[in-house]
C-alpha cells in the first residue's frame, strides 16, 4: 500500500510494491518500474523464470544465474520462488497480493482465475490493486488462445512483410531485436502508469489487458489508412526498402545516407560536394533547378538520377567514420550501422553518462549495462542492484507477508 | 516533431485535454501519420513570430499541467519558452523535451530520424543475412517507441507531483532511448568480450537462443505469401508432425531434440516448405495453431486493417472524423484499461479549430479580444470551420 510521504522521494515510484508473475511478457515492464524506484518482487517458479534458461550466458555456460538475456531485463528486482501449483504457496501469494499496488502477469487468459488468483479474486480485498496482463493476443477475441513468438508477432503485426531483401531468394526476415516484447513492454508500462494515474484520483485499481500482437500492429505505419477510408499502398514499405538504402564504405561497414530534404539547400550542398568529388552527373544542375521551382523536392529519397550510386562511389574511397560527419555537416542525417555493442564508444552517450557499471559481487566485478531512457531533473532512473539470483530474496517473504497487515 | 505529439496523443486518448500549439505556415508535413498523432487533441493556431504570441502562449502554459516540446535543443528557448521561463509562470509544470541526441553533449545539434536512429543504436544491424548489407528494420521503431516512454515519463512525473507538489524537467533523446533496446548485446560484450559484428551474424530468421527450428517464414499458395512457424519446444514439434499427418520425412529421429532440429535446420526447413506451399497462409496458421504450434500468416498493412479477425474483435482501428478530410481509420492505444479505457471522443482537429475554446473558455478572453488577435495575425481561424469551438 502507498506509504505516507513525510520525506522527499528518492525516485518517482519508490512508494510502490509490484509483484511480477511473469517472464518474457512482463520482464521489461517490471524493469522499467523497478528502475524508477518501485519495489518489484519477481515471483518465479522453483526452477526459475524461462528467461533464466535462455542464452547468451556468461562464459557460454548455461546457468540460471548467468543468463545475460535475463540480466538485461531484470535489474533492481528481488527474486522469490513460489510453486503456484501448491496450495500453501498460493496462500502466500494471496497475502502478498493484499499488500501489492501492482501485479504484472503473462499467463494464458483465464489461468490465474483457475488458481483463485484472478483480478476479481485478488482485488476483492484490495480494491486499489492494478493488474497488468500481457498475453500474445489479449484476454478476449477469436485468437486469444493462439500461441505466439517474436517471429509470429512480427508476421501478424505487419512488420515482417517489409523485412529482408527485395531479392526473392530470401524469405521475409525479422531482425534479432525482439521488437514484439519491447513494444508490449512499452505499452503495458503506459497502461500500468495510466491506471496508476487513475488510482491516484479515484483510489480504485483495475485490470489492464495488453496484447503483444496489437502492440506490434501499432508499430506498422502502413495500416494507418489515409483519407478517405482507403488503403494507401505507397506508405507500406516493400520488402527490401531498408536494405536498398544502405551504402558500403571502404572499411566494409555500412551507413544509411538518409535524405530528408525538407530544406532544398541541403540538396545544393550535396550536389556541390559530389561535384568536388568528381562523381556528379551532368544533368543534375538543371534537374535540381526544375525540382526546386516545381517545389517537387520530396520528403525522402532523391529524385536525382544516379545520386545514390554517386554517393556509393565516394564511399568506396572512405571509411564510414570519414563519410558520416561530412553528411552531418551538410545537414543530412548520415549514420553508420553500428553493431549494438559498439555504442560503448559513442561520444555522445559517453558525454551523457549513459552506460552504467553494475557490481556483481559474486563475480567480484562489475559489468556494463545500458543506461537511462529518460533524464529526470529529480527522482529519476537508477540501477540500485544487479538482477537477482534465483530465490535470492526468499528469506524476506515472512517479513513481507507478516507485519502490519499480516 | 513526432515524439512530443505522439506522447500527448496517448494522454489525450485517456482523457487529458491536450492542446497542440501550431501554425499553418509553413505547412506541416501532412502525412497520414502526422494526422494519426493528433487524434483526440485540440488545436490552437499561434504565430510564434508575432510579438504578441509569447504572452498568449505563456497564459496557455500557466493553465496547463504538462508541456512538451520536440524541437532541436535551444530552439524553444529562442521562442521564449524554455524550462526556466515556463517554470516562472507555472512552478509545478511537468516539462518534457524530446530531441534527437539530448539537450547537451557534442552531438546535440545533429539531426535524427527513425531510420538513422535505428542504425545508430544497432537495431538495424541485427536484421539481415551474412555477407549482405544490413536489411534494417522495416518499421520506424525508433520513431514510434520514444513517445510511449515519453508518455510514461510524464505519468511518473505526475505521480511524483501528487506526492510532493513538485514539477520537473525531463530530457529525452531519441538515440538514447533506442540505445536501451539492445541491452543483452551490450552485456555480451562486457561479460564475454563478444561483439555482434562477427562472422555469420545475424543469420536471417535463425535463432540460437534458444536453438529454434523450424523457425522461419515458409512459402504458401500464391505469389509472395508466407506463413511463419516458430518451433522451440519438443511438444510444438510433435504438434507440427501431427499436423503434417506424421509424414515419414519428418519422422527421422535426428529431429527429435531441439539441438538436432537446430543442427539440421536447413534440411528440415526445406522439407517443411514443400508441405506449406500447398496451403493458403491464414488456413495453414489456423491448422498449426490447432496443433499447438506457434505460427502466423505474414500480414500486410492492408491485411491488418481488413482481414485480421483479432484486431477487428479488439476494436484496434477507430474511425476518426476530420472536418476537411472526412473520416479516417486510426489505431487506438494498445492497453485496454477495463474501467477507464481509451475513449476516442474527439476527431482530428484542423489547425486553429479550437482557438475559441482555448482563448475564451480556458483563458477568459472576450470575443472582441479574440477578434483583435485574429485581425493582428496572432491567431488564424481555419477557413472552413470558422470560429466554431471544438468541444
Amino acid at each position: 500500500m502507498t506509504k505516507s510521504t513525510s520525506t522527499v522521494p528518492e525516485q518517482c515510484l519508490d512508494d510502490l510494491l509490484v509483484l511480477e508473475l511473469g517472464d518474457e511478457g512482463t520482464q521489461y515492464c517490471g524493469q522499467l518500474l523497478a528502475d524508477m524506484g518501485a519495489r518489484v518482487l519477481k515471483i518465479e517458479p522453483p526452477k526459475g523464470a524461462g528467461a533464466r534458461h535462455r542464452g547468451p550466458f556468461k562464459d557460454d555456460k548455461p546457468d540460471p544465474n548467468c543468463s545475460l538475456y535475463f540480466w538485461a531485463y531484470n535489474t533492481n528486482k528481488e527474486s522469490l520462488t513460489l510453486d503456484l501449483s501448491a496450495e500453501a504457496d498460493r496462500r502466500k501469494l494471496k497475502r502478498l497480493a493484499q499488500k501489492a499496488d501492482i501485479i504484472l502477469e503473462d499467463f494464458s487468459p483465464g489461468y490465474l482465475e483457475t488458481l483463485g488468483l484472478g483480478y476479481d479474486q485478488l482485488s476483492a480485498t484490495n480494491p486499489g490493486l492494478i493488474m497488468t496482463s500481457v498475453t500474445p493476443f489479449g484476454q478476449t477475441g477469436p485468437l486469444k488462445d493462439w500461441k505466439g513468438s517474436d517471429l509470429v508477432y512480427w508476421a501478424m503485426g505487419g512488420i515482417l512483410a517489409g523485412g529482408g531483401y527485395s531479392d526473392a531468394s530470401t524469405p521475409p526476415l525479422a531482425a534479432q531485436a525482439e521488437l514484439s516484447y519491447l513494444a508490449a513492454g512499452h505499452w503495458s508500462f503506459v497502461g500500468t502508469l495510466m491506471a496508476l494515474a487513475g488510482r491516484d484520483i479515484s483510489g480504485e485499481g483495475q485490470q489492464v489487458d495488453t496484447s503483444i500482437h496489437e502492440a506490434c500492429s501499432y508499430v506498422n505505419r502502413g495500416s494507418i489508412t489515409s483519407f478517405p477510408i482507403q488503403f494507401d499502398a505507397k506508405v507500406a514499405p516493400s520488402r527490401g526498402s531498408a536494405a536498398n538504402t544502405s551504402i558500403r564504405c571502404k572499411d566494409g561497414k555500412y551507413f544509411i545516407p538518409q535524405m530528408t530534404f525538407t530544406n532544398p539547400t541541403h540538396w545544393g550542398r550535396l550536389v556541390e560536394w559530389l561535384k568536388e568529388e568528381g562523381v556528379a552527373r551532368p544533368s543534375w544542375d538543371e534537374d535540381l533547378k526544375r525540382l526546386t521551382e516545381e517545389k517537387a523536392v520530396t520528403q525522402f529519397m532523391a529524385p536525382l538520377e544516379g545520386i545514390m550510386e554517386a554517393i556509393g562511389e565516394v564511399a568506396a574511397r572512405m571509411t564510414v567514420e570519414e563519410i558520416c560527419p561530412i553528411g552531418q555537416k551538410m545537414g543530412l542525417t548520415w549514420m553508420v550501422f553500428n553493431a549494438p555493442d559498439e555504442l560503448v564508444e559513442d561520444e555522445q552517450l559517453k558525454y551523457r553518462g549513459f552506460f552504467q557499471e553494475v557490481q556483481h559481487p559474486e563475480h567480484n566485478t562489475s559489468y556494463t549495462y545500458a543506461g537511462e531512457p529518460y533524464r529526470f531533473s529529480k527522482a529519476g532512473w537508477k540501477i540500485r542492484r544487479r538482477p537477482p539470483l534465483l530465490g535470492e530474496d526468499n528469506s524476506r517473504l515472512n517479513e513481507l507477508i507478516g507485519g502490519r497487515h499480516g | 516533431m513526432v515524439a512530443g505529439s505522439a506522447a500527448t496523443r496517448i494522454l489525450a486518448g485517456f482523457g487529458a485535454e491536450s492542446i497542440r500549439l501550431e501554425w499553418p505556415d509553413p505547412p506541416a508535413f501532412d502525412s497520414g501519420r502526422e494526422i494519426h498523432w493528433n487524434c483526440d487533441k485540440l488545436s490552437l493556431s499561434l504565430n510564434m513570430r508575432h510579438p504578441k504570441a509569447l504572452d498568449l502562449a505563456k497564459r496557455v502554459v500557466a493553465s496547463s499541467d504538462i508541456f512538451t516540446e520536440s524541437m532541436r535543443p535551444g530552439t524553444i528557448g529562442n521562442l521564449g519558452l524554455d524550462y526556466e521561463t515556463v517554470r516562472a509562470v507555472k512552478p509545478n509544470i511537468i516539462y518534457l523535451s524530446m530531441s534527437g541526441w539530448g539537450q547537451d553533449g557534442p552531438h546535440r545539434d545533429w539531426g535524427s530520424y527513425g531510420a538513422s536512429s535505428a542504425a545508430h543504436s544497432g537495431l538495424a544491424f541485427l536484421g539481415g543475412m551474412p555477407d549482405l548489407p544490413p536489411c534494417g528494420l522495416p518499421v520506424a521503431y525508433a520513431d514510434e517507441s520514444p513517445p510511449w516512454l515519453a508518455a510514461s515519463a510524464i505519468l511518473m512525473a505526475l505521480h511524483h507531483r501528487r506526492r510532493t507538489g513538485e514539477g520537473m524537467h525531463i530530457d529525452m533523446a531519441q538515440t538514447q532511448v533506442a540505445a536501451t533496446f539492445t541491452r543483452h548485446f551490450h552485456l555480451d560484450r562486457s561479460v564475454n568480450g563478444r561483439s555482434a559484428r562477427r562472422e555469420g551474424f545475424p543469420a536471417g530468421n535463425t535463432r540460437e537462443y534458444p536453438p529454434s527450428a523450424p523457425h522461419n517464414a515458409f512459402p504458401c499458395r500464391g505469389n509472395d505469401t508466407w506463413c511463419v512457424i516458430a518451433v522451440t519446444r519438443d511438444e510444438e514439434w510433435e504438434g507440427l508432425k501431427e499436423a503434417m499427418g506424421n509424414a515419414s520425412s519428418a519422422a527421422d529421429p535426428k529431429y527429435d531434440s531441439a539441438e538436432g532440429r537446430f543442427k539440421h535446420r536447413r534440411e528440415l526447413e526445406g522439407l517443411l516448405a514443400e508441405w506449406t506451399r500447398t496451403f493458403e497462409r491464414f488456413h495453414l496458421a489456423a491448422v498449426l495453431q490447432d496443433h499447438g504450434v506457434p505460427a502466423g500468416p505474414v500480414e500486410s498493412a492492408f491485411d491488418l486493417a481488413e482481414f485480421d479477425v483479432q484486431l477487428a474483435h479488439r476494436g484496434t482501428f477507430h474511425l476518426y472524423p476530420n472536418p476537411d478530410r472526412g473520416p479516417g481509420r486510426h489505431k487506438i492505444s494498445v492497453p485496454r484499461l477495463l474501467k477507464t479505457p481509451h475513449q476516442p471522443k474527439r476527431g482530428i482537429p484542423n489547425i486553429g479549430q479550437d482557438n475559441a475554446y482555448v482563448l475564451h473558455t480556458l483563458l477568459g478572453l472576450s470575443n472582441a479580444d479574440i477578434d483583435a488577435l485574429a485581425a493582428d495575425g496572432v491567431i488564424r481561424f481555419p477557413e472552413r470551420s470558422g470560429v466554431a469551438g471544438g468541444v
